[in-house]
């Protein structure tokens, strides 16, 4: 809603934790000095110089140690243009120095510092390699080492370097707490809480606070809460005199003790702790809802049903407070909530709770089912399919519902009919009874003399029917005017723009996202990823894959892709702004966060999105080769990749030679159309390293573990492979793909042994006859003969992997006339069916999706 | 809906509900910026499962010269087949709450599109907010601004003050 900025805004937010009050903003000795400025230049591309702390192999060449005092006195000026961004001047008044005194290490490593800012990047390492040649014994050059990798996000380079600093200048400050701020990014904690101990003798009183409270975090993050408690009690002892009451920041400090006793599972002392604080700190909701929740842990009911009522009072919407309160009374649950639904008559959340824990036939649920639905549907609240969808997996209470709104149609006044048929109409096309809901709300539009005048959200349902039967087309034509009805809601430009793109009309869609962008901006599509817009990402990405456009396809998937190194990095000025702003508790969540923040649709959907297109890009390769022959299907290939690198680097060197000149320059995307990517030298690295970042995110889904099979089997790494089908195999014994990798394995071990190093060979051939003891697997391609749909596509990717007859269209074919292998299918089961076979074969997946409209009648 | 404070784990879904539903979007950083800045005030409504629904993203105005200390909603939006439960208005009525309580913030402030009849209702008639002026030109597409007020002491409310009347 506010703010017209939305871009600049967030640019002016990264200052904020970095600037105002942050210790490192004073400036100490050396390039040292200003380490948190620097963090906002990026140019990451990559390939990195040689791994920190290996540079100086060749033989030392003697370089100057000492400058002369004019030279010096310069010198000194430079750290000053560094802290002030004065590149270009500094770089200037270096070559001076060096004109004079070419060996000093120092200054040239400052070059090469001073270069890489200024975006001559290989440059900038040469020196600083050249740098240490010349003088291994300045902490200067192996701080600007570890400026330049932190600058291009190497961080553990930079700590590598740091670290090196650090033996030669012990006590260098500045350089320790660089040190800490990427030990912490990283999440060495171990190594941040010794960095961090040593930081604090240089404090005394109040100034130690931050390095205390670091310290506090680090221990908390690691479950040392004795520790962590004993370093509060020290820090909380650097508060003299204390605040006074009310005070924000000492709030949130005594608070966080709180949290740490909770953690700790002291009760007793937690429930203490806030009574003796309650008065003085900010956060009274949170003093609250802790001693509620103490008081409950204790046993405490009476109290404990006090305190939950003081909280619904303020708050009768939280479910923590409702179940909270339930269970502090220790009554039946349908009795309470009904009690609760009459003192919190504005609550929706306590009526549908009571909704979900009623029995279906008792009269309670009846009654409150009914006033719950005439009460909102004569206010005319559309939403009720949405706030009652807890319900319906219970097929009585979906019973109950369809049969009351059918009785207010039957009933009711002309009116109110338009939300009842609505709701209707959402539950059957819920049901999968398509025409039925399709006939609803064909009747609730025409309750209206002019059926343009009809709610929007009546077509948008159309819309959503004509997609569950599998016709885009229509959908799209029908969300599209839907779209039109209200041209100034987002929500519903958004919904069209992804039914556009389902349809893969991306040229269309692009125009009308267009609709929203801002017009002070000269490329929309640069602001959409600016903005971290990423649903439209992933569904441009999709459309891209069905289009067969694979470079534009995974540009998309890497943009989000890289949204998330983003995100991670985000973390970085919030590590030193937080400890002094001392939001505490959000400060631990958000440690906790950055461990697990791939762990997300957006991420799973974008990486998987992905590395199936790679590993179908590798497959395309291998059948090209096959027709033209290995040697001019590689040849061919580095013709486009050489046309494409030598595209980009000549766009860099325009804008480069414009920097050069001193024009300034608006950095435009050298490879809009992502041709980098669909001319990669080996899609399977590049899908490996993908597989790789979803291993750690999620590995216990189980499609991480299908996928990673599928690329290390491909690039005949058996270990990996074996343990991605043994993960999972464990995930889900039951699913056809995990023994159809099994299968596979067991291929390979007895068909294709002689490819396979023999140490490998035999640990495969000990694991899998393990496996066999415990369940029994397929042998041989009869035995995966499918059954159905899900056990199709596994034995269609084992047959892609395994090479030969079956192929993996055969299967399908195979599947496809077994028409007991299609009863109660959905269209969606078919169409994640088909994304899976797109990637082997695309006819086949076709295939799928012809039988089951067919099967459906669409 | 479950409504309740925002965590950092709610961001990333409080960004996409932002960039489906309005036209101001805003980077991961910004989200984060509020959430580790001032916890208690953005909230969320999520269904049985989880999913956010909506949100209210706020922060505090600290360091304007002239002002007093002051709340400012920087984006509040619900999805559409969410709409009609009172969403809104229970997220900005905690948000509110937690400024004037744990900031002690003497007023909350906010913009909205002169179009936006929906959402000037709810500000304006269910929320008493006050308009103090039109700032012209206040979005990026042109589009001018109610710069809408709600004092929570009426002692800092100024004395002389005539709200817009539309």
């Amino acid at each position: 809603m506010s703010k017209k900025h939305g871009k600049s805004k967030p640019g002016s937010a990264a200052k904020k934790p970095a600037s105002a009050k942050s210790a490192a903003a004073k400036p100490a000795t050396a390039p040292a000095a200003t380490t948190t400025t620097t963090s906002t230049t990026s140019s990451a591309s990559g390939n990195g110089a040689a791994a920190a702390g290996k540079v100086p192999t060749k033989p030392p060449i003697p370089g100057v140690k000492e400058l002369p005092s004019k030279e010096a006195a310069l010198f000194k000026q430079v750290l000053k243009m560094y802290e002030f961004k004065q590149y270009k001047k500094g770089l200037k008044t270096l070559e001076q120095i060096l004109k004079k005194v070419p060996t000093h290490g120092e200054t040239v490593a400052m070059r090469g510092l001073f270069l890489s800012q200024l975006d001559r990047r290989d440059e900038g390492y040469e020196q600083v390699k050249y740098a240490l040649e010349l003088d291994q014994t300045s902490h200067i050059i192996w701080h600007v080492h570890g400026l330049m990798h932190r600058a291009d996000k190497e961080y553990d380079d930079a700590i590598k370097c740091y670290k090196e600093a650090l033996k030669i200048d012990v006590n260098n400050l500045q350089i320790l707490r660089d040190l800490a701020l990427l030990q912490i990014q990283q999440r060495d904690l171990q190594g941040y809480r010794e960095t961090r101990h040593r930081m604090l003798p240089f404090f005394r009183g109040p100034n130690q606070r931050p390095q205390l409270i670091g310290l506090i975090v680090a221990n908390a993050h690691m479950g040392e809460y004795d520790e962590a408690l004993m370093l509060w009690d020290k820090c909380d002892e650097t508060f003299v005199p204390k605040p006074d009451a009310r005070n924000y920041e000492y709030s949130e400090f005594l608070l966080f003790r709180a949290h740490l006793l909770e953690l700790a599972g002291r009760h007793e002392d937690a429930l203490k702790h806030l009574e003796t604080i309650e008065h003085v700190v900010c956060d009274v909701q949170y003093v609250k809802e802790r001693r509620a929740a103490a008081l409950l842990a204790l046993g405490r009911h009476d109290h404990a049903m006090e305190a939950y009522t003081a909280l619904l009072q303020r708050n009768p919407d939280n479910k923590a407070y409702i179940t909270g309160f339930v269970a502090a009374t220790r009554e039946p649950v349908v009795d309470v909530l009904e009690s609760l639904a009459a003192d919190y008559p504005k609550s929706h959340l306590v009526k549908v709770m009571l909704l979900e824990s009623a029995d279906a036939e008792s009269d309670v649920f009846q009654t409150f089912l009914a006033t719950y639905l005439d009460t909102n549907l004569d206010k005319g609240v559309p939403s009720l399919f949405s706030n009652l969808k807890s319900l319906y997996t219970d097929a009585a209470k979906r019973a109950a519902i369809v049969a009351h709104l059918s009785r207010r149609v039957e009933q009711g006044s002309e009116g109110d009919k338009v939300w009842t048929l609505y709701y209707l109409a959402q539950l059957a096309d819920d049901a999968g009874d398509l025409a039925q809901a399709m006939q609803y709300v064909e009747s609730a539009i025409a309750q209206h003399d002019d059926a343009s005048r009809a709610p929007l959200e009546l077509v948008m349902l159309q819309a959503r029917i004509h997609k569950h039967a599998g016709d885009i087309v229509t959908a799209r034509e029908t969300m599209n005017r839907a779209r039109e009805m209200d041209l100034k809601d987002r929500y519903i430009n958004t919904k069209c723009t992804k039914y556009m793109l389902r349809n893969n009309e991306v040229e269309t869609a692009y125009a009308t996202i267009k609709l929203f962008a801002r017009p002070d901006l000269p490329d929309f599509v640069k602001d959409l990823v600016d903005m971290q817009s990423m649903a439209f990402a992933a569904e441009c990405g999709e459309a891209f894959v069905r289009l067969r456009e694979d470079g534009k396809a995974l540009k998309r998937f890497h943009q989000i892709v890289t949204h998330f190194d983003e995100f991670v990095d985000d973390q970085f000025d919030f590590h030193t702004y937080c400890l002094r702003k001392m939001t505490l508790r959000a400060y631990a969540d958000m440690l906790k966060w950055g461990e697990h923040v791939r762990d997300a649709p957006a991420f799973r959907r974008a990486a998987r999105g992905a590395i199936r297109t790679y590993v179908r890009m590798h497959l395309q390769r291998e059948a090209h080769a096959r027709e033209v022959g290995a040697e001019a299907a590689a040849a061919s290939l580095t013709v486009r990749r050489e046309a494409v690198e030598k595209k980009i680097k000549d766009h860099k060197r325009k804008e480069d030679k414009k920097k050069k000149e001193g024009k300034t320059v608006t950095p435009t995307d050298a490879d809009p159309d992502g041709e980098q990517f669909a001319v990669v030298a080996s899609p399977l690295d590049a899908a490996a390293k993908l597989v790789q970042l979803l291993e750690t995110a999620c590995p216990t889904e189980l499609e991480t573990n299908v996928l990673a099979f599928d690329v290390y089997v491909r690039q005949a790494k058996w270990v990996l492979a074996l343990r991605a089908a043994k993960r999972a195999i464990a995930i889900d014994p039951d699913h056809p793909m995990p023994k159809a990798q099994l299968y596979v394995l067991h291929h390979a071990v007895h068909h294709a042994g002689e490819s396979i190093p023999d140490a490998i060979h035999a640990v495969l051939t000990r694991d899998l006859a393990a496996v066999a003891d415990a369940r029994a697997f397929p042998t041989s391609a009869a035995d995966i003969e499918p059954t159905d749909l899900e056990s199709a596509v596994a034995a269609a990717v084992a047959a892609s992997l395994v090479g030969g007859e079956p192929t993996p269209r055969d299967v399908v074919d195979a599947v496809v006339a077994r028409d007991g292998a299609w009863v109660g299918i959905t269209y969606k089961q078919a169409e994640r069916a088909a994304a899976a076979l797109d990637v082997v074969d695309a006819d086949a997946a076709q295939a799928v999706l012809a039988k089951a409209r067919a099967v459906l009648g669409l | 809906m479950n409504i309740r404070n925002a965590t950092i784990d709610d961001l990333l879904s409080i960004q996409h509900c932002n960039l489906t539903n309005l036209p101001e979007n805003y980077q991961m950083k910004y989200y984060l910026y509020h959430a580790l800045s001032w916890p208690q005030l953005t909230y969320v409504a999520e269904d049985h499962k989880g999913r956010i629904v909506g949100y209210v993203l706020a922060k505090l105005e600290e360091e304007q010269e002239k002002e007093p200390l002051h709340g400012h909603i920087t984006s509040v939006s619900v999805m559409r087949k969410y709409r009609r439960l009172g969403l809104a208005e229970k997220l900005m009525a905690q948000s509110q709450r937690a400024m004037h309580e744990v900031f002690q913030a003497k007023y909350v402030s906010l913009h909205v599109r002169v179009s936006n009849k929906a959402a000037l209702h709810l500000y304006k008639d269910t929320l008493h907010y006050e308009i103090m002026e039109i700032e012209k030109k206040y979005y990026a597409d042109g589009e001018d601004a109610y710069s809408m007020k709600l004092f929570f002491d009426p002692s800092a409310r100024p004395a002389n003050f005539k709200p817009v009347v539309v």
